[in-house]
């Protein structure tokens, strides 16, 4: 072999060597990449196969829009419905209800938001909302909608800047019906307030998302329904596949009358209770709230056909640790007089008098337990004791409610203090009814009435009537109107032109409601406005 | 209306039902059976002093395509111009086939 052959073999081999150090090398990394990517999920994987082939992944890696919103389950509801109406998403009920469920606990709200719009996710009858306080957002946000309906949402700041174009799009008239004023220059300006107000981020959320209550077990339940009082019942959960079954069985405390509810629950977000009752042929719908630790459930009812008949109802989860009151009656002490207390509850059995703390110049005399979940309490207030209202609960007996202490009743109020009706039955639009519930009023400290420290007692029993709004007007008109029974509740009429009125007018108007209560020896009125009026098209929470 | 005469039907029938003679009242012009404007912009479940009905059309099937058509109530009437074009497809005259007129959900 010579020396150059010897040199080019050499060299070959060197190659060969590099060559195969390079593979092996390479064979390395790729094991490296081998092992299983980190699968990335973008909200569920139901968000994705309904979502995606419109909401691309964007530079952040988040699904646009999408994953810069959070709403509520009804926000969410209404988002999807949109998606089908207008932009071709098909889905089967089980999908819609799926994607729900998957945003609500995404991209959903934390308790204490929640909460603050319970009153606009639950729909409440005739409820007057707080008038927000930026003048932009007076301006052009609540002149056609409640402020519910955003203060319900949580946003990226892009994303409540979007709500300006949003509306100019799908509702165009927008320039219009706000043309006293520069609709998209006043929208702007509420758009930034709202984008400080409501952030995309907040502490509450990251503080609650993924977290789950366990509603299976049996509950105490305490609810009121105006114009039928205050009701006592209990309730059982169990797990089913979609979410829980509910059993529950109240009576109501002055009429003594029993309602059986079966319900389906579903629960978003891992605290909203949404359920579907039904009640001896009525249907009804409840919106929930699980709160604290998991211990008390909050919310309102009302019926599918009407939804004026509606009441407040919680829940309190059954222990057998130590008393709990859920309830008592009277609400109210007179000062200087003793007044027979009925308290409700759970394990009553061990309550003592000692375990409450009462009021400055509020004693106890004795209790007297009827069972478990009902005793008697004498409660004699003095002369000297204060007014106000008071928690009584302590650390071993809880006391749900306050009691409040009065010297005398000074007035009464109507609530709602504007009631708003609307006619149906007759043809696919509900009749929505209004209950009105009359109180008595203390001015409490000061002497003077209508300021923040007035104490509202108990409610009274009134005796209820209509009449002609404004004062003076001819009252002819109010036999078109619904009627006012003796517990406060106002039924309107049917819809349609009434050809017994004249102008081929309907049943529609407005008017006074007035309430006359005797209280303790005493005899006093109290006015509200009643709207009875044309019906609501829009089935939703607007 | 001394030197005001009505001529057509519908003016003379208003001068049948509203006594001429009589001083106008202030309730006289809203109790007229006139249509909705535009002008008066009254809520939808109230009028403009958002106590009375008075400034509502009456019935409100009078208007409700107005309402409808132009999305003028966007929060309380289905608008046709993008959300609901459909809605009063079965329905041509409101004030005669109210019972077909739906609700929208959600």
């Amino acid at each position: 072999m010579t020396k150059t052959r010897i040199l080019a073999v050499l060299c070959a081999v060197v190659v060969v060597a590099i060559i195969i150090s390079q593979l092996s090398g390479s064979q390395e990394t790729s094991d490296r990449h081998d092992d299983p990517p980190k699968e990335v999920v973008h909200v569920s994987k139901q968000v994705e196969k309904s979502c995606m082939s419109c909401h691309a992944v964007d530079q952040n890696g988040k699904l646009a829009r999408i994953e810069y919103v959070r709403k509520s389950p009804e926000g969410w509801s209404q988002t999807i419905a949109r998606m089908e109406r207008i932009h071709g998403v098909q889905l089967s009920a089980a999908e819609r209800e799926q994607l729900v469920a998957d945003l609500s606990r995404e991209r959903g709200l934390a308790p204490e938001e929640a909460e603050k719009v319970q009153y606009w996710l639950a729909d409440k009858p005739s409820y007057a909302e707080p008038l927000p306080q930026n003048p932009n957002v007076q301006s052009s946000c609540i002149t056609c909608h409640a402020a519910g309906r955003f203060e319900a949402q949580r946003r990226s700041e892009e994303e409540w800047k979007n709500l300006k174009d949003f509306h100019l799009v799908m509702f165009p008239s927008i320039y219009l019906n706000h043309r006293h004023m520069d609709w998209p220059a006043e929208a702007e300006a509420a758009l930034e307030y709202l984008a400080q107000m409501y952030p995309l981020q907040t502490p509450e959320w990251d503080k609650w998302k993924g977290r789950e209550n366990d509603l299976q077990g049996k509950w105490k339940v305490a609810g009121f329904q105006g114009t039928k009082g205050f009701y006592l019942g209990e309730s059982q959960f169990k797990k089913t596949e979609s979410g829980y079954k509910e059993q529950k069985q109240i009576q109501f405390l002055k009429s003594k009358a029993s309602v059986q509810l079966e319900g389906e629950i579903k629960l978003y977000g891992g605290f909203m209770v949404r359920a579907d009752y039904k009640a001896a042929g009525r249907e009804l719908k409840g919106t929930y709230n699980v709160q604290g630790q998991g211990n008390v459930i909050e919310g309102d009812w009302s019926e599918k056909s009407d939804s004026g008949l509606a009441g407040e109802e919680t829940y309190y989860k059954l222990q057998t640790e130590k008393p709990e009151i859920i309830h008592f009656e009277p609400r109210a002490l007179k000062k200087g007089a003793t007044n027979q207390v009925t308290l409700y509850g759970m394990n009553l059995g061990k309550l003592k008098a000692s375990d409450l703390h009462l009021p400055t110049g509020v004693t106890a005399e004795e209790i007297d337990v009827v069972a478990d979940e009902q005793a008697q309490l004498r409660l004699t207030a003095a002369d000297s004791a204060d007014i106000g209202s008071f928690a009584i609960g302590t650390d071993r007996a809880v006391v749900h409610k306050e009691l409040v202490v009065y010297d005398k009743v000074d007035y009464i109020k109507i609530a709602p203090a504007y009631g708003v009706a609307r006619m149906g039955g007759e043809g696919p639009m509900n009749k929505v009814s209004t209950q009105f519930v009359a109180y008595g009023m203390s001015k409490g400290k000061d002497g003077k009435q209508g300021t923040d420290d007035d104490l509202t007692l108990d409610a009274v029993d009134a005796e209820w009537s209509l009449a002609a709004y404004p004062e003076g007007a001819n009252s002819q008109y109010l036999q078109y109107l619904g009627t006012l029974e003796q517990d406060g509740l106002y039924t309107p009429k049917a819809e349609g032109i009434n050809p017994a009125r004249e102008y081929t007018q309907e049943n529609v108007g407005s008017a006074t409601v007035v309430a006359k209560a005797a209280v303790d020896g005493k005899v006093f009125s109290a006015q509200a406005h009643l709207v009875s009026t044309v019906p609501d098209y829009n089935n939703i929470v607007h | 209306m001394k030197h005001v005469h009505s001529l057509n039907w519908k003016g003379k029938m208003i001068e049948r039902v509203v006594n001429t003679e009589k001083p106008p009242e202030v309730e006289g012009l809203s109790l007229l059976p006139m249509g909705c404007a535009n002008l008066f912009d009254p809520g939808w479940e109230t009028d403009f002093s958002a106590m009375g009905l008075d400034g509502l059309c009456q019935p409100h099937y009078r208007d409700i395509y107005g309402c409808y058509g132009d999305c003028w109530w966007a929060a309380q009437v289905p608008d046709g111009l993008t959300n609901y074009g459909s809605w009063a497809d079965e329905c041509p005259v409101a004030a005669n086939d109210w019972r077909k007129l739906k609700y929208v959900k959600p």
